[in-house]
């Protein structure tokens, strides 16, 4: 793939799913200094793995496989030498959203980082909408595994957040709106 | 949300999970952004990216030179003692290329492996990086034995030869470069031990948990 065809797709994939990559980021690391590490990482072994992406997979499938890859085998490596922050530029992507909904985030984020680091990406995927054959393509699980993993871990996150004031104080969480 | 919900049975396969509120503030993260801006910050973006991963090559090349550059110095070293001293230090040198033809080639392989992480499924990405974790770990573990292998056998050789020629000609020089020779290998053993146990070890325990949370199903 010649450089111009590689920049074009990574700028399409960034253009229409570069919120993957944050939630995977954010759900992975509690600091945000982390959080940018993680996001560098990321974003670099996507630009690397261009070259192998045949089309056969949705762009959005792709992208959180090698997220949730990198993110699950991601260690924070203090000696390294950060060459540059692409943070900047992923945080002037992203919309911004309102200090409500940022607050009932960060807490939804806590409760998700509460999880094993696998359930955590069942989760997201979860959150996100996928299949579970989806699922299973990108975590190698069966779907029946997916399912039953799947159910434990949302048993656990709504415990959680059934508990968490921030939610169950808020009338937009409560049981009357539901 | 709330607990009736939550503890319902049927719950396991209910639809609407996590409830309307929750998915609407999940998908409220992404909004799209103006189209008079997105187009300069994404270039700007990618431009970041593409100097991120060279540099990062680089540090990969540069780990790798590190790596395999002094025992090529020590196969040069032994290959001009065999020519102007002993023969029989040619077998050193042959040692020293066959660690170093050893390592670019775990080296070579390992970056292959590595390339398919990122596009394999989460569970075979684990299983490899735990592999991959295991051999780093033997290999720092023993590094003392790789350095000290050949050199070892150079030592052994000079003062078998230095005997050999005069039984009575080991000289007090022969002894400190002796003692500084076995120096230089504890300090690499000890050295080696230390990133094996500092580094490596939780890293085969960090995967082995991992693993063991995949297979808890």
């Amino acid at each position: 793939m010649n450089d111009n065809r590689r920049e074009e797709l990574f700028t399409q994939w960034m253009a229409e799913h570069r919120g993957i990559v944050v939630k995977v980021a954010r759900s992975f690391t509690s600091t945000s200094a982390d959080t940018d590490d993680l996001i560098q990482e990321i974003l670099i072994r996507l630009w690397a793995s261009i070259d192998r992406y045949r089309g056969e997979s949705k762009p959005s499938t792709w992208i959180y496989r090698v997220a949730l890859n990198r993110a699950l085998t991601w260690q924070r490596d203090t000696s390294r030498h950060r060459v540059a922050s692409p943070t900047h530029e992923l945080q002037q992507l992203e919309a911004s959203t309102n200090a409500d909904d940022q607050y009932h985030l960060n807490r939804l984020y806590e409760q998700i980082r509460q999880l094993s680091k696998f359930d955590r990406s069942l989760m997201l995927l979860s959150l996100d909408g996928f299949s579970y054959a989806e699922m299973s393509e990108i975590t190698g699980l069966s779907e029946s595994n997916v399912g039953a993993r799947l159910s434990r871990a949302r048993s656990t996150l709504m415990a959680a957040i059934s508990e968490d004031s921030a939610f169950s104080e808020d009338s937009a969480f409560s049981e009357d709106s539901a | 949300m709330n607990e009736r919900r939550m503890n319902d049975p049927s719950n396991d396969r209910e639809p609407t999970f996590p409830g309307p509120e929750l998915t609407n503030l999940w998908n409220r993260q992404e909004t799209p952004m103006s189209q008079a801006t997105l187009p300069h910050e994404l270039t700007r973006l990618t431009s970041t990216i593409k100097d991120d991963h060279r540099s990062k090559q680089l540090r990969l090349a540069w780990i790798n030179v590190r790596e395999i550059v002094p025992i090529a110095l020590f196969a040069a070293f032994f290959i001009y003692l065999g020519v102007v001293d002993d023969p029989g230090l040619f077998v050193s040198a042959a040692l020293c290329a066959g660690i170093g033809v050893f390592m670019v080639r775990s080296s070579l392989k390992q970056r292959r492996v590595e390339q398919q992480f990122d596009t394999s499924s989460v569970r075979e990405t684990i299983e490899r990086s735990l592999s991959q974790a295991r051999f780093h770990h033997w290999m720092y573990r023993y590094v003392g034995i790789w350095y000290c292998g050949p050199l070892g056998v150079a030592l052994a050789i000079l003062y078998i030869g230095t005997i050999r020629d005069d039984p009575n000609g080991a000289k007090l020089g022969d002894i400190f470069a002796a003692a500084w020779f076995i120096a230089v290998l504890v300090i690499l053993w000890l050295w080696g031990r230390r990133i094996a146990n500092n580094r490596w070890r939780p890293e085969v325990e960090r995967f082995e948990t991992l693993l063991a949370d995949v297979e808890n199903t």
